[in-house]
């Protein structure tokens, strides 16, 4: 059964889809701590998520992760997110290559493209949670500034995040 | 939106999208590999590629193979929750491991799925059954076995 999402301009979006999009991720929040989460190896396993969980947005270091096209990282930004489009590149008239839509996330580079609605140029690396074009790049690909729930008042782009040498 | 074509069809791609897709273009899509309809069924060794899953584990060497679209569970059992869905064909494989029966088999093999379904932090790695897997022989020769039970 594929799962199909619009594929509209995540600038413009982000903040209307905030409200239902919150009540997306709780569902699926719930889902995931019915059926438990398997914490096997270091770094990376995620806690379940339940509800009133303090935000996360931290930079997380000695871990592995590795992109569809060789690119390997030891060091990530897991932090809360926004449900959003994932673009091949940091342009929003680029093909989407997958969609976030479970929070946190873990972004480990960033880049600069056009502005979010708020005036921020980053875009950061991440893999989305389900693929869209390109399959073999297996979703990933950046999203805008805002996707990413930065704690009011963080440096921006995130403090001792690499850019993405390849962009 | 799925455009699983993108990349099969490179001189639409390049037109389309300029600069560092051209580059991933290329990487995907070695000399020769360029799949058209009715190509036959895919399933090959790639001795050098290498992956690392969900908990850090890293991984060299996978199997390239058309698969059947389905479910990707958490451990190789069927009574295993579903955690993600392979959507796209071929899929590549890390390893492959005796589980529990499901019907046709209980050999697993190990891979990321294409959408995330439950358990967010797995980001979709799991197995899916050999009978998913359209390849000439189960275990697929040359695949390396899963380091644990």
């Amino acid at each position: 059964m594929k799962t199909t999402m619009k594929t509209t301009k995540a600038n413009r979006d982000v903040s209307a889809r905030g409200h239902r999009v919150r009540s997306v991720l709780r569902r699926s929040a719930s889902v995931a701590t019915a059926l438990g989460i398997l914490a096997v190896g270091a770094g990376l396993a995620a806690p379940a998520r339940a509800a009133g969980r303090a935000p996360t947005c931290e930079l997380r270091e000695n871990i592995q992760l590795r992109d569809a096209i060789g690119n390997v990282f030891t060091k990530a930004l897991y932090c809360d997110n926004l449900p959003s489009d994932v673009y091949a590149r940091a342009d929003f008239a680029s093909p989407v290559t997958g969609w976030l839509k479970m929070s946190p996330s873990w972004f480990p580079c960033f880049t600069t493209g056009p502005a979010d609605t708020q005036g921020d140029k980053t875009w950061y690396y991440t893999q989305g949670d389900q693929v869209g074009t390109m399959p073999k790049i297996k979703g990933w690909g950046v999203v805008p500034a805002e996707v990413v729930r930065l704690p009011a008042g963080t440096q921006r782009p995130y403090p001792d995040l690499p850019r993405c040498p390849w962009f | 939106m799925a455009d699983r074509d993108a990349v099969r069809r490179p001189r639409r791609a390049r037109r389309v999208i300029p600069g560092v897709l051209c580059a991933l273009a290329g990487v995907l899509m070695p000399p020769g590999q360029a799949a058209a309809a009715g190509d036959a069924a895919e399933c090959r060794l790639r001795p050098t590629e290498q992956h690392i899953d969900w908990t850090g584990r890293r991984y060299t060497g996978d199997l390239l193979c058309e698969v059947e679209p389905g479910h990707i569970r958490l451990q190789s059992r069927s009574t295993s929750p579903v955690i993600g869905t392979m959507l796209y064909s071929p899929a590549w494989f890390v390893c492959w491991k005796q589980g529990s029966s499901y019907p046709g088999t209980d050999l697993w093999y190990l891979t990321q799925g294409d959408q995330v379904v439950a358990t967010p932090a797995a980001k979709a790695w799991g197995y899916m059954p050999a009978t998913s897997v359209k390849a000439p022989e189960h275990p697929f020769p040359g695949l390396a076995k899963c380091p644990w039970t």
